[in-house]
């Protein structure tokens, strides 16, 4: 069985909260004591639009379906949802996702869970 | 504090302008104002910059001591303000504080870009980094699929349709088609919108959701408002400024149906200006896209919180309706020379408040309001202009 891949943030040290990476003082408290917190994301998407043109390493794979994932509460990440499985499946406000990897270390790329 | 207006504005023709140098847009329009406003140019004191991209597109850096030295003002204090989209309407504010804490008493704000130098993917990728390279850059996020991802949810949330984002574009093209600024000044039906928009660039955006890539100039002449009277019959007062800004983190916004940053600056602004959405006759506001008209017309209170479409659509926003919004045609038809905008968008409104909109006329028109964004959804500048008759 493969382990969920995680994705991470950063737990402020000084007052808790959590903070979207890169990030070196805590937005609120100031502290620099930052530690990675790995979340098993699981998450709707908030937004998205399905992109046919665009510039970059990224204009080579068009189209793709480029979204804002509401994590939880208060937390939303920019991701590329990714349709596995059949063939054209169309997306939604509201679908559930999954964090599946990270592309290029940077860009964190979402599965569409079957609906 | 003084109160501030303006007594020179000039702008530059709007367009693919291959054969004009940047140095001769900067002349045309600082010298227009100039003249416009009748003052020798030693009475200017100090020179505010507005351009996105003068290193990118024309490979020139320290843009306003460029433009300061265009004009013959080389000595002067020259200030270069950026804020992608905005950066026009911010050079208006920085103007605008000055003369208010009483630094200066006259001074030039103008706006330039000169885009057309560059295209297709060069051209978007420059213009995509007027977003966070950190959050949004790993995506190659073009200004498109941003301002997407809020039709998207306006969508969702409101039943915003196409046709509503097409309403918006019909109807700035035909503003446009009576501007003879304007970069495109051709009319298009609704059924050869709609037919165009199928083809999505970024769902559910297509062609004629898109600003033009543009380029064009303008400038104004601030000064007090004892020193304008004694200038003019018509001074324009700038009666209410107002700035704001939001997470340059799209996802970390708290909406995608609004533009807090335009509500900070709105609320400055009509404060300011102790007036409110009832009181303004003509409004030039940001259309990056035709969704960002539908979400500013509500963001500044023209129209409740998710009824911009149908507003659109129902003819409230065309010339002649309950409230014009962008009679130059918009970014859409009168065109997006970035750094400019801001600063064109004053222009027009100047003209409408001294009765010189020719086919564009608002009857009667005494109080104007201006907004930019940048970014996306950044930072805002909101600025209301009131018609003073000598």
């Amino acid at each position: 069985m493969t382990t969920q891949p995680k994705l991470t943030l950063k737990k402020c040290g000084g007052c808790g909260k959590l903070l979207q990476p890169p990030v070196f003082h805590c937005h609120h408290c100031g502290s620099a004591e930052l530690s990675d917190h790995e979340i098993d994301a699981a998450g709707e998407i908030y937004t998205y639009t399905t992109v046919y043109a665009t510039f970059g390493a990224w204009g080579k794979k068009t189209p793709y379906t480029l979204a804002v994932v509401e994590i939880q509460e208060g937390l939303r990440v920019m991701a590329v949802v990714e349709i596995q499985g059949a063939a054209t499946r169309p997306i939604g406000v509201g679908d559930k996702v999954r964090f599946s990897r990270y592309d290029d270390g940077k860009a964190p790329i979402f599965a569409l869970q079957p609906g | 504090m003084p109160e501030v207006a303006i007594i020179g504005a000039h702008e530059s023709k709007h367009g693919i302008l291959k054969d004009v140098s940047l140095r001769e847009l900067i002349s045309q329009v600082g010298n227009g104002a100039i003249a416009d406003a009748g003052i020798d140019r030693k009475e200017l004191q100090a020179v505010y910059v507005g351009n996105y991209a003068a290193n990118e597109f024309n490979g020139q850096n320290a843009v306003a001591a460029f433009a300061a030295t265009t004009l013959g003002l080389g000595e002067l204090p020259n200030v270069h303000v950026e804020g992608a989209c905005a950066s026009g309407g911010l050079a208006i504010r920085e103007a605008f504080v000055a003369i208010k804490a009483g630094i200066y008493h006259t001074v030039l704000a103008l706006g330039v870009e000169k885009m057309n130098t560059i295209e297709g993917e060069e051209l978007m990728e420059v213009v995509g980094r007027g977003q966070d390279q950190d959050f949004e850059g790993p995506f190659n996020i073009s200004s498109v699929a941003g301002f997407a991802m809020n039709a998207t949810r306006h969508m969702h949330e409101f039943g915003t349709t196409k046709e509503h984002l097409a309403a918006v574009a019909e109807k700035n093209y035909f503003h446009g088609s009576l501007n003879p600024y304007a970069h495109k000044q051709r009319a298009l039906p609704m059924e050869r919108i709609l037919k165009a928009n199928q083809r999505e660039i970024s769902s559910p955006l297509g062609l004629h959701d898109i600003s033009l890539v543009t380029d064009g100039a303008a400038a104004l002449v601030l000064t007090t408002l004892d020193r304008a009277k004694a200038k003019r019959k018509d001074p324009v007062l700038i009666k209410g400024s107002g700035i704001g800004g939001d997470s340059f983190n799209t996802a970390q916004k708290r909406s995608s149906v609004r533009f807090e940053a335009s509500l900070r600056a709105a609320k400055e602004a009509y404060a300011m200006a102790g007036l409110g959405p009832a009181d303004v006759d003509v409004v030039e506001c940001h259309d990056c896209f035709t969704i960002t008209e539908i979400i500013n017309i509500e963001d500044l209170g023209f129209v409740e919180k998710g009824k911009g479409g149908p507003f659109t659509l129902e003819g409230h926003t065309r010339l002649g309706g309950k409230i014009p919004v962008n009679t130059s045609g918009g970014l859409k038809s009168k065109g997006h020379p970035v750094g400019a905008t801001g600063v064109g968008q004053v222009v027009e409104m100047v003209f409408q408040l001294r009765n010189q909109a020719g086919q564009r006329q608002v009857a009667d028109a005494k109080v104007a309001l201006t907004h930019v964004l940048g970014g996306p959804g950044a930072i805002s500048a909101v600025h209301i202009l009131e018609r003073m008759n000598g």
